[in-house]
């Protein structure tokens, strides 16, 4: 898959998995794992990126004795979903057009 | 310590390493994530040498997290994109180098050398009484009893307890010499090297 491609994919699969709630660094990774391929490396500069955005916030919190850092979608996040579904539906047309001459 | 907690302090100790280049603040914040992902797996119940392989080496580890990490479209650009982006010149490197890093060589080969001195000065101070010692020794057998004969036999024996009491002290000075050399030379390198600092990133 596209470098370009997948690391829009995969930013829109991380805030998708936030949707449900906060979560963490590993929860996130063993969510999204089982649809797209992500690694320990990725997941932090897209949390990072996410963060400074505003599409989720951060806050670190004590767990069993060490911290945690927990991630929260926001609007803007739930914002970005939405836009990505909605590009979503222009690209299946295109897809389409792409894989068998197009049905419109 | 077990050895399971040695290997993943080691772990974590040369990933710091492979992560020099980031800004201190950012380097924590790495270093704390991956902490956070390896108590986490080992609470899922994953085995923490099993943790610590699938980390991968810490190098590399550090090395693909700097990958991307890196920010769109740094990837690539040439030296004059970076010196445009940067604002820094090979010209202005060579000045650099030139103004501070030569300076800096010659204090640290100078640093280094009196560290060196140091270390030695104590046991020379102890060669140097037991010389004296047995040279008023063997005056005093050739020659008979002198007063300054004896006096001399106190002198060296003094220099050589001095120079006892000063070794753990000229030990102590010239660790800290040589680890002031070491974060000089680390220091310039990174100031001629034009990493971004703390405040850049701020």
């Amino acid at each position: 898959m596209d470098a370009q491609l997948k690391k829009g994919l995969l930013d829109v699969c991380v805030l998708s998995v936030l949707r449900g709630g906060e979560s963490y660094g590993y929860k996130i990774l063993s969510d999204v794992a089982p649809y797209i391929e992500i690694s320990e490396s990725t997941l932090y500069p897209i949390l990072k990126r996410l963060e400074a955005s505003g599409a989720v916030t951060a806050q670190s919190r004590e767990y069993n004795g060490r911290l945690r850092r927990y991630y929260r979608l926001t609007d803007k996040g739930r914002q970005k979903i939405a836009e990505f579904i909605e590009n979503a539906r222009e690209f299946q047309r295109i897809y389409a057009l792409i894989s068998d001459g197009g049905t419109l | 310590m077990k050895r399971k907690d040695k290997a993943k302090e080691k772990w974590f100790r040369e990933l710091g390493k492979g992560l020099s280049s980031l800004p201190r603040s950012d380097r924590q914040a790495a270093l704390a994530y991956y902490e956070e992902l390896y108590c986490d797996k080992r609470d899922a119940g994953a085995d923490e040498w099993a943790v610590l392989l699938e980390f991968g080496p810490p190098q590399e580890a550090a090395a693909r997290f700097l990958a991307e990490a890196r920010p769109d479209g740094e990837a690539g650009e040439t030296g004059k994109e970076r010196a445009k982006r940067t604002g820094r010149h090979p010209l202005l490197a060579i000045v650099l180098f030139a103004l501070l890093g030569f300076p800096a060589l010659l204090v640290l080969l100078t640093l280094a050398a009196a560290a060196a001195a140091l270390f030695l000065s104590g046991f020379v101070m102890i060669a140097a009484g037991i010389a004296d010692f047995a040279y008023f020794v063997v005056q005093l057998c050739l020659y008979g009893a002198s007063g300054g004969f004896v006096a001399h036999l106190g002198i060296g024996l003094a220099v050589v307890g001095l120079g006892c009491l000063f070794i753990p002290l000229f030990l102590f000075l010239t660790k800290k010499t040589f680890a002031a050399c070491g974060k000089l030379f680390a220091g310039t390198g990174r100031l001629l090297r034009g990493r971004k600092t703390e405040a850049d990133h701020a």
